[in-house]
């Protein structure tokens, strides 16, 4: 589904130039759900930017279904990205003057649903994830777990074959986790594509492969239930050892 | 402790810069457009307040049948005030009437007043040179201003003693008047004494005849609980001793502080052109509305500043500020601003007023007396205050939990005064753009409406009786010269309006016509049409109007009237041929005449007022004194050198008059003088309206679209195309631009109604206007916001989610 080779991006502040993703290489095939761990400040957060098009690479190839997105203009890009990908963000940005309904209504609105058809799809959306009792309500009324399920309705909405989530869970306490880490398996497994980016280890049991990142590197690569398998020859020469063994033990579920 | 409010006050100035500028820029474009309005109004209201006894004196003015007050009196009028009335302390006459003046090789035409010794007992200008009790003495004296000293005598030293020839008589400088810097309806001229006006009488019975109206009279009355009394008495004396002389039914005076007469445009024959009293409270109330949109823009923008500012708050409200201490402290930063705005706007006006003097035809100085300066310092204070004190107790009143909470962004009552405030500046806007336009569609009317005569290529000169005959025929040997023609007034001249006609089956009936005696050509010459019959023609011994005073049924002369008169003696103009009209009436006996002629119509002073019924009467002899202009007409694009050729026929003829011609077209402009300038003024300063209401509309758009870069980038992501979010970020303000017409275009609607109501020739209300009032202020509040719309639309949505 995606597929990219030797991309960079890297950011000029005012003194230092940061490389938030340095020459990486990755491929997402369809289906699967793969999670994103890594130190603040390792470019997980650009990663994600990155595949949802909401950002822009200085070299390095980056295709999407087929699509050489490294070669689109940004409004080939929108045009992309409206059709095939969900966002989920850790603080939610849910519009606060809208109520939990209208959220949720918004995309279908931009992408020209017919009113009618509008409803029903946010009708059959607000039952999945649970929050039809809300639906009147604005967003500042409700929990954090409740906002962020209704943010997931929203990123669903469209049935969208890409779903990018960043630090879902990171503004909720365990219970709310929980339900929305649920929820999000429930959705790999209607066949949503999912890549999340996540600083609570333990989640990564509900995803099918993590990939770790340092300094814009991917250090580490495998399948939850399967071997762990390095991302990068070159980097994992040296990365390879007890210190990645120790990482993954920590987070294999078992 | 005030140098610590006014740094941290200069730092927020500089941390916010784009809201700070626009503030800024708002605030002084309101505080010049204040004062240079403010400037402008108080020289208007400043007329002849100069003069020492200015609130003693007054004119009189005669009120006679139907007829709109006048500033023309008898000239017997001022000595029977004097001697019959006590609480009349004084009074002196005033004359104007156009010389010419002999002076090396040349002859100059110039406006003289002619005036009674007194004239500075009343008018007490400075004197550069002479002696101000003796100066109007003796015959010969002349008294000179400023400029025509220095126009004659090239200086203003040691002018008295030196000689001008006027209409053929050598006078004698004995004063000099200094150029006030007060303005002064009195005509900045020369004076000379008013006995040598009268010589100028061929009649000299005039000089004590009460129907003879020939000189401004001025009456100084201390006591000012007389004049009610004064008025009815000195108009009961009038009364009787004019009663039979003329056809009017009454003959009233008022009188009239001096100090109104120029913003009065009622009284006509005034010695200055008038300016309009209900023009210059306009202007007012327009000054007062810019500087409220501006203050409006500061008060706006800080309060949405203030969301922003709500952790300062916080935060210094826990480290133990009172509540005064913040109030103090924003209404430091608001007066600074105002205070920096006030000193850029003194630099505006200054650059600005030659252009607008050039503009208003006026001289205003902006000198910066004392007075001046503390007015400024009293505005500045008070735009300070005016603008800051929502914001300081908006922001002092917050309480640090909620700010910590993160409530003040929702604050409703914010948002709400924000938008009322925004309806506010765009219902000012909106009346300022529809008044404008239909006052300026109106001028345009007026000055393009059929005046039924063709004001193009048409020169009126100063009489030129002795000469005329002989002019004539060598002016018309002239290749350039179509026409040539002497009458009693021109085209936008006044017309006399004392004549009355019946007709013989219904003699009671009067009916009150203008009537203009002309000789030959008059209607050639003015391309006025002929509708019926023929024009008078020397190939009719009969035409020429001769009144005999020992027999008036004998009188002699045909008759031509204009259609006006035609229809309200009920005749088409073909009826009217022919047909016998009764003239005369009050001191005179009645006598007929025959029409043979009917023109269209054609206006006199101005479209301000209505075409009266005219007559027309053959003034055969050019020593009537009742022809007092002459009139050419020249073929299209003369040269300035034809005219120069005419003006050698005139000078070969008669070496002593002046030839001063005017042309027909720019008498026209000049008598909408006033009108058009003020238009232009309201034109600019509802442009200015406008720029302030759209930068403080583009103030508040950055802010609040600031405020939503958040939901812009969310709602991008979730796949809104560009137009849709601009569309978005646009339309509410169109709310508010549409509720801010509905409020202001009735209001607008009442005001134009009324003020078309007062012209006699006027456009139907301009619905168009309010359309298109409606529409521009929509365009330009889209415009605006259009432009920080659509930078935040094409925004990267990923540099704003991450925050906060
Ligand atoms: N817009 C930007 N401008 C400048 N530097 C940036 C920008 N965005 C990210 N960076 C820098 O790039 C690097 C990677 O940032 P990124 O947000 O991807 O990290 P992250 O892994 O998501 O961290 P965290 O876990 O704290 O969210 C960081 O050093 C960051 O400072
Ligand atoms: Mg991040």
């Amino acid at each position: 589904m995606i597929k990219i080779n030797n991309i960079s991006r890297s950011f000029i502040g005012d003194e230092v130039e940061t490389v938030a993703i340095d020459e990486m290489n990755l491929t997402i095939n369809k289906g699967e759900f793969l999670s994103i761990l890594g130190p603040s400040g390792c470019g997980k957060s650009t990663l994600l930017n990155v595949l949802g098009m909401l950002d822009s690479i200085d070299s390095g190839k980056f295709s999407f279904l087929d699509n050489p997105v490294d070669k689109f203009s940004e409004q080939q890009r929108a045009k992309l990205r409206k059709q095939h990908i969900g966002f989920i963000f850790q603080n939610f940005n849910l519009i606060d003057e809208l109520t939990v309904e209208q959220n949720i209504e918004l995309p279908l609105y931009y992408h020209n649903v017919a009113k009618a058809e509008r409803k029903k799809l946010v009708d059959a959306v607000l039952k999945r994830v649970d929050i039809s009792h809300r639906r009147k309500h604005l967003p500042a009324k409700l929990s954090g777990g409740q906002q962020q399920r209704v943010a997931i309705a929203r990123a669903i909405v469209t049935e969208p074959d890409l779903i990018l989530a960043d630090e879902p869970t990171g503004n909720l306490d365990s219970k709310s986790s929980t339900q929305v880490m649920t929820l999000l398996q429930q959705l790999n497994q209607d066949g949503a594509t999912i890549v999340m980016v996540t600083h609570a280890a333990e989640h990564v049991c509900y995803s099918s492969r993590v990939i770790e990142l340092l300094d814009g590197k991917i250090i580490n690569d495998h399948q939850v239930d399967g071997e762990v398998q390095s991302g990068n020859d070159e980097i994992n020469g040296m990365a390879k050892g007890e210190k990645n063994q120790q990482t993954f033990a920590e987070v294999s579920c078992g | 402790m005030v140098k610590f409010l006014f740094i941290v006050a200069w730092r927020n100035f500089c941390r916010d810069k784009l809201t700070s500028f626009i503030q800024l820029t708002g605030l002084i474009i309101g505080i010049a457009s204040f004062i240079l309005i403010q400037l402008y109004v108080d020289h208007q209201k400043s007329y002849n307040t100069a003069f020492t006894d200015a609130k003693d004196i007054y004119r009189i003015n005669l009120l006679r049948g139907e007829n709109k007050p006048q500033a023309q009196t008898p000239l017997r009028l001022s000595r029977e005030l004097r001697q019959n009335f006590s609480q009349v302390e004084d009074a002196t006459r005033v004359s104007p009437a156009n010389v010419s003046v002999k002076y090396l090789q040349s002859v100059y035409s110039e406006r003289a007043l002619y005036a009674d010794p007194n004239y500075f007992e009343f008018f007490d200008f400075e004197l550069l040179e002479g002696d101000i009790n003796t100066a109007l003495d003796a015959p010969d004296s002349l008294i000179l201003h400023q400029d025509l000293a220095v126009k004659y005598f090239a200086g203003i030293a040691g002018v008295i003693g030196k000689r001008l020839t006027i209409n053929g008589k050598e006078h004698q400088v004995t004063a000099v008047i200094k150029k006030p810097t007060t303005p002064t309806t009195m005509p900045l001229t020369m004076i000379l004494p008013m006995v040598n006006y009268y010589a100028q009488f061929s009649n000299p019975e005039w000089i004590d005849a009460w129907n003879f109206n020939a000189t401004r009279t001025f009456a100084k009355i201390p006591q000012k609980s007389a004049i009610n009394t004064l008025t009815a008495t000195i108009s009961d004396y009038y009364d009787s001793r004019a009663k039979g002389l003329s056809s009017y039914k009454t003959n009233r005076i008022n009188i009239q502080p001096l100090l109104d007469i120029y913003l009065d445009n009622t009284t006509t024959q005034s010695l200055t052109p008038p300016s309009s009293a209900v023009m210059v409270l306009i202007f007012s109330i327009i000054s007062m509305m810019i500087l409220v949109l501006a203050c409006v823009n500061f008060t706006n923008l800080s309060t949405a500043a203030a969301m922003r500012r709500g952790k300062e708050v916080g935060v210094r409200k826990a480290l133990g500020a009172s509540k005064r201490q913040l109030i103090s402290q924003y209404l430091a930063e608001a007066v600074m601003l105002s205070a920096l705005a006030s000193v850029f706007a003194v630099a505006l006006v200054a650059l600005c007023l030659p252009a607008f003097n050039q503009l208003m035809n006026v001289e205003l100085l902006f000198d910066f007396s004392v007075s001046q300066a503390l007015q400024l310092l009293a505005l500045t204070l008070l735009v300070g205050i005016l603008a800051g004190s929502y914001p300081a107790f908006y922001l002092s009143n917050l309480s640090p939990a909620h700010v910590l909470k993160g409530l003040v962004t929702t604050s409703k009552s914010g948002v709400w005064l924000r938008q009322s405030l925004i309806i506010l500046q765009f219902a000012i806007a909106a009346f300022l753009l529809v008044a404008s336009l239909v006052v300026n569609w109106q001028m345009q009317y007026i000055k393009n409406m059929e005046q039924g005569f063709d004001r193009e290529g048409v020169i009126v000169i100063s009489r030129g009786d002795n000469t005329y005959n002989a002019f004539k025929n060598q002016a018309l040997r002239h290749p350039d010269v179509l026409s040539v023609t002497m009458s009693h007034t021109v085209p936008t001249k006044a017309t006399r309006t004392s004549n009355t006609v019946r007709r013989l089956d219904d003699i009671s009936n009067e009916i009150w016509v203008g009537n203009n005696p002309v000789s030959l050509d008059f209607f050639k010459t003015y391309g006025i049409n002929l509708l019926s019959g023929r024009a008078f023609s020397n190939a009719y011994i009969n035409d020429a109007y001769q009144e005999n005073q020992t027999n008036w049924q004998s009188s002699t002369g045909k008759l031509m009237i204009n259609q006006t008169l035609a229809a309200t003696l009920g005749w088409s103009p073909e009826e009217a041929i022919g047909q016998l009209l009764t003239l005369g009436g009050g001191q005179d006996g009645l006598h007929n005449h025959q029409i043979i002629g009917v023109v269209e119509d054609s206006h006199y002073v101005n479209v301000k007022n209505i075409v009266p019924p005219m007559t027309y009467v053959l003034s055969a002899q050019p020593e009537d004194l009742s022809l007092r202009w002459t009139s050419i007409r020249f073929k299209a694009r003369t040269s300035y050198k034809a005219l120069k050729e005419i003006e050698l026929i005139w000078l070969g003829l008669a070496p002593d008059l002046a030839f001063k011609y005017d042309w027909l077209s720019d008498l026209f402009d000049s008598s909408y003088r006033n009108e058009t300038q003020q238009t232009e003024l309201l034109n600019v300063f509802t442009l200015l309206a406008i720029v302030v209401t759209a930068i403080g509309l583009f103030g508040l758009a950055a802010f609040n679209t600031q405020r939503r870069v958040k939901e812009i980038a969310v709602r991008k992501i979730l796949g809104a195309s560009t137009g849709q979010l601009c569309f978005m970020l646009v339309n509410q303000f169109s709310i508010l631009v549409v509720a801010a017409n509905v409020i202001a275009l009735p209001l607008a609607y009442l005001l134009m109604r009324d003020w078309l109501d007062n012209f006699i020739y006027r456009i139907d209300m301009p619905y168009s206007a309010f359309l298109l009032s409606a529409a521009f202020s929509l365009v330009i509040a889209y415009f605006t916001v259009m432009v920080i719309a659509y930078r935040a639309a094409t925004a990267k949505p990923v540099d704003s989610l991450h925050c906060d």
